[in-house]
């Protein structure tokens, strides 16, 4: 039937092809109304869909009225011309259709008038774009479509994209929180407070001094008297000795570690599962492998008769992340966990490498913010991590300012 | 978890440390072991073994205590250790600036070439780690049978005189801090004070702590009887450091004698007291999540030099003298672990229950994140320390309050951001070669000054972009910030602004509930210039937790 689509004149609008499918709205609301009687304009509404422009066509028909708020059935016609006509040009018999009713078609918008002037000229001429028009028409059969290379380069497109660190970042929160863990986040100034003295770490601890630290040179106000009295008390009875003044000054944070002791002296209810990634910020010789700010992944399980089984358990599970089923544990050391433990996970080609650390917080730690039951704590070596999933040897890529790089990562 | 802790690393020599052990290894039976512990071995080589230590094993630094530890844990008899009495006094007087000291003497030392260095080793880094570069402990071997008569430790005045060691002629003290390499490195340590720390005989100084012994009574490979002094700030410090060279010295045979200190007290030094600790008979169960039978526990402590007995419901642990990192019963925990290795505990993964959820701020973040993707934006991420030279001049801004780091490693890197935009104009700076249009956004946080915060300053989470195309993108940034009002579900409006880093007449004020909280616009082309981009840049700025307490 192709030859009646080539000299079709009219097509449907988007409506047209709407009404062809579900009924004319006048059709519609005849047929509710055959069907329940009389009904509430407010009720119509919900039921009949585009029921304005059913209720103008309907009364401009003669088919109902409204009386006291309600539409009534006057009669019901035997058909729909307008229907008819919509299908019999959609199918390409619009030569069956009377020009009156391809005029009311026009006046309602359901169908659209094909411009053909221009197009006559594209007559066996090759073209290069398909217009919208020639498809309508059925024209595109009387012309040529300009061949294209499939294989020669196209101009240059860029998407838009997420940074791949942040893209990493994001699967390892999605893997800790299908485990139960909850963010939490922390200032980035800190106060040493938090950071050091809240974690037992001696006030003339050598991870404390000013090439470990950045220093903002003020001093932060502790709201928490009761935490700082009981840490003074912990530092002075072990340590022998406490800077009040270090542990007021204000810093910015060194590791995430700052988080969990801060949510611990928070914390009301057990069970507690939190993690926290951030940044955090240490001095030091800039170049391949080191940068003075990068993230931390950092985590904590409190609750009743955890012990170090469940510490290893966590670390299995959390090995998983680098891709790792095998996992090796080593003794190890931090100031504020007692027994502490390192990670090693074995990945493809390098063999085992060191994931994290890990540990039961001390009691020096636990008992000062006032929580009673063991804590287990563990951190990860998140820089490691993106380096390896982002296949780059310079830690500076993370924060990398190549844009060329990041458009074809 | 933070490292937070300084590794030190030491280089022992592999035929001594062998020797001490009593024990042919093979390098890969020395790695086993070593690793075993909390140290790791950095390399062997056919003379030398490095290892990384950790901070708190003290007694591990010295090779000595290296192949004790090794020893036990391969099940080799330990050496007793004994303490004999000298019948010599030291006469202690009141020292303000450095109070406390512990002293010993070793007889019968058999000097060779490693000795002295291992002792040289151990010395220097026992001053450097918890020594904390000799503020707190400083250390001084002396030949004893060059000391005539009696010993006094005491404050004296500056224009006192010795030989120091290395020199030839007499010095007095404030020369030595003035003249010599350690005295010009820890002079600060006692410069302040009126009397400065000696060790006198009847000859004279023969030791000036924390800064130089005497050529007088230098170590020589003729020595034969060593005084140990040991000074510093932290009473019990000085002598748990001593505990550390009695170690040493009687694992290589010699035989120890104790000295009497008296000043206002009487004291008996070292100090070799075994440390007894009592602990539950669960307390390891519930500790470690395992059983371990008594023989076990006696067994795998004894390994790392404990003895243990049992009582009716407790165990009692005595600990060695020279385990100084031993504070409680936790320690123990994790000594019993390390016996048994960490590997042979079966991981088990807890019932405790409870709901993941990301952080509100991450999960709106997330969310600007898409919406700028599909609006064709690249997302890069920035360091939030930067200088005021970037922040403020270039971006014809007044320089404002911000957070400034006192010790900087770094020109490019002085202070937090106050905000993102300067990072996306110098972003820009860097790829003026790569096509055009580029179109870049940021998310992340700056830090402002807050005198009502207890950390004098808040995080604010922002978002900000930049189109840097041909062309005026005026129209789109206002419509990109409609959309992520939209998706913050917040309603917004405009207001012209007046705003140095952008044309006057191309920049908006974005206002949320009477606040302005961002800003957008065509940037000032001498911002540009400033920045070398040399093609329009249409840009904004809004933070992202406007509501933070809703």
């Amino acid at each position: 039937m192709w030859e009646f689509i080539y000299f079709m004149q009219y097509f449907l609008t988007q409506e047209g092809e709407k009404y062809l499918q579900i009924g004319l709205p006048e059709k519609r609301l005849v047929e509710y109304l055959e069907k329940n009687g009389s009904v509430e304009i407010e009720i119509a509404e919900k039921e009949i869909e585009d029921l304005s422009i059913a209720l103008l066509w309907a009364k401009k028909k003669g088919l109902v009225e409204i009386k006291f708020n309600k539409i009534v059935l006057l009669k019901k016609p035997e058909s729909f011309p307008e229907e008819e006509a919509l299908r019999k040009i959609k199918e390409g018999r619009e030569s069956e259709v009377s020009d009156d009713l391809i005029k009311i078609l026009l006046q309602r918008n359901l169908i659209e008038k094909i411009k053909y002037e221009h197009l006559e000229e594209l007559k066996g001429k090759e073209i290069s774009v398909l217009s919208s028009e020639l498809i309508k028409s059925g024209f595109w059969r009387e012309v040529k479509i300009k061949k294209y290379s499939a294989d020669i380069p196209p101009a240059e497109v860029f998407s838009g994209k997420i940074h791949p660190y942040v893209k990493i970042i994001k699967e390892v929160k999605e893997f800790l929180i299908s485990l139960g863990f909850k963010e939490a986040k922390g200032p980035l100034v800190e106060i040493n407070f938090w950071n050091c003295d809240a974690l037992f770490m001696p006030s003339d601890h050598p991870a404390r001094e000013i090439h470990d630290i950045f220093f903002v040179g003020k001093e932060g106000k502790i709201k928490e008297k009761e935490i700082w009295e009981n840490v003074k008390k912990v530092h002075e009875s072990k340590w022998g000795y406490w800077d009040e003044k270090l542990a007021r000054k204000l810093i910015l944070r060194s590791h995430c570690t700052a988080i969990s002791a801060r949510e611990l002296a928070k914390c009301k209810e057990l069970p507690v599962k939190i993690f926290a990634i951030d940044r955090v910020f240490r001095p030091d010789t800039i170049d391949a492998k080191h940068f003075i700010e990068f993230e931390q992944c950092e985590g904590i399980v409190a609750d009743e008769n955890l012990n170090f089984r469940h510490l290893l358990g966590y670390l299995k599970e959390i090995a998983k992340i680098f891709g790792s089923k095998e996992v090796k544990f080593k003794p190890s050391y931090f100031p504020f966990t007692e027994p502490s433990v390192e990670m090693y996970v074995k990945i493809e080609k390098l063999g085992w490498i060191e994931a994290g650390g890990a540990g039961i917080f001390r009691e020096e730690v636990t008992n000062p913010l006032g929580i009673k039951v063991p804590v287990l704590a563990w951190g990860l070596g998140l820089g490691r991590l993106a380096m390896l999933k982002m296949n780059i040897d310079d830690i500076r890529y993370l924060y990398s300012d190549d844009l060329k790089w990041l458009r074809e990562k | 978890m933070a490292k937070g802790e300084i590794m030190p690393a030491v280089t022992f020599n592999k035929m001594d440390l062998l020797n001490l052990i009593g024990k042919k290894l093979k390098d890969e039976e020395i790695e086993e072991i070593v690793n075993s512990f909390k140290s790791n071995v950095e390399e062997i080589t056919n003379e030398e073994i490095k290892v990384e230590l950790t901070a708190d094993r003290i007694d591990m630094f010295t090779v000595e205590g290296f192949a004790r530890a090794i020893k036990g844990l391969m099940g080799i008899k330990l050496n007793e250790i004994k303490i004999h009495d000298s019948k010599i006094t030291v006469f202690k007087e009141d020292v303000p600036v450095r109070p406390f000291i512990a002293c010993a003497i070793v007889k019968n030392i058999k000097m060779n070439d490693l000795l002295i260095k291992s002792l040289m080793n151990a010395q220097e880094i026992l001053h450097e780690t918890i020594g904390r570069k000799r503020k707190r402990v400083a250390i001084g071997l002396h030949d004893f049978d060059k000391i005539r008569g009696k010993i006094f430790y005491k404050g004296v005045s500056r224009n006192e005189k010795f030989i120091p060691l290395g020199e030839k002629e007499e010095m007095s003290l404030i020369d030595v801090l003035a003249k010599t390499e350690k005295g010009k490195k820890y002079g600060n340590l006692i410069i302040e004070a009126n009397k400065w720390p000696v060790f006198m005989d009847e000859e004279g100084i023969f030791s000036f702590p924390p800064i130089l012994n005497s050529e007088r009574t230098k170590i020589t490979e003729n020595t034969k009887n060593i005084f140990i002094d040991v000074t510093g700030t932290d009473k019990d410090l000085v002598k748990k450091i001593l505990n550390i060279l009695i170690l040493s010295f009687s694992e290589r045979g010699c035989k120890i004698e104790g000295v009497k200190i008296k000043g206002k007290r009487e004291e008996y030094t070292p100090e070799w007291v075994e440390k007894s600790l009592e602990i539950e008979k669960d307390y390891f169960t519930k500790i470690l999540g395992k059983e371990f039978k008594e023989s076990e526990i006696e067994k795998l402590l004894k390994r790392m030099g404990y003895k243990t007995f049992f009582e009716k419901d407790k165990i009692i642990v005595l600990v060695p003298p020279y385990r100084i990192d031993v504070f409680s019963k936790i320690d123990i925990a994790e000594d019993l672990a390390i016996a048994f290795g960490y590997n042979n505990f079966e991981p088990e993964l807890p019932n405790v229950f409870t709901i993941g959820e990301i952080h509100p701020i991450e999960k709106i973040s997330d969310e600007i994140r898409e919406v700028l993707v599909g609006f064709g934006f690249q997302e890069i991420v920035r360091p939030a320390l930067t200088n005021s030279e970037k922040q403020f001049r270039k971006m014809l801004v007044e320089e404002k309050e911000t957070i400034r780091i006192e010790n900087p490693v770094s020109e490019s890197y002085t202070q937090l951001r106050v905000w993102l935009l300067p990072d996306l104009m110098e972003f820009l700076s860097k790829n003026t070669k790569e096509p055009y249009p580029q179109k870049i956004f940021e998310i992340g946080d700056v830090v402002l000054p807050d005198k009502n915060e207890e950390t004098l300053s808040k995080n604010v989470r922002k978002v900000a972009l930049a189109v840097a195309s041909s062309g005026s993108y005026f129209a789109e940034v206002k419509r990109i910030a409609l959309e992520i009002a939209k998706r913050l579900n917040i309603e917004i409006s405009f207001e012209d602004y007046k705003h140095p880093s952008f044309i006057d007449g191309r920049c908006g004020k974005i206002i949320h509930e009477k606040k302005e909280i961002g800003f957008f616009g065509e940037i000032n082309p001498e911002v540009l210039e400033n920045f070398k981009v040399y093609i329009p840049v249409a840009a904004l700025e809004m933070e992202l937790n406007p509501n933070p307490r809703e």
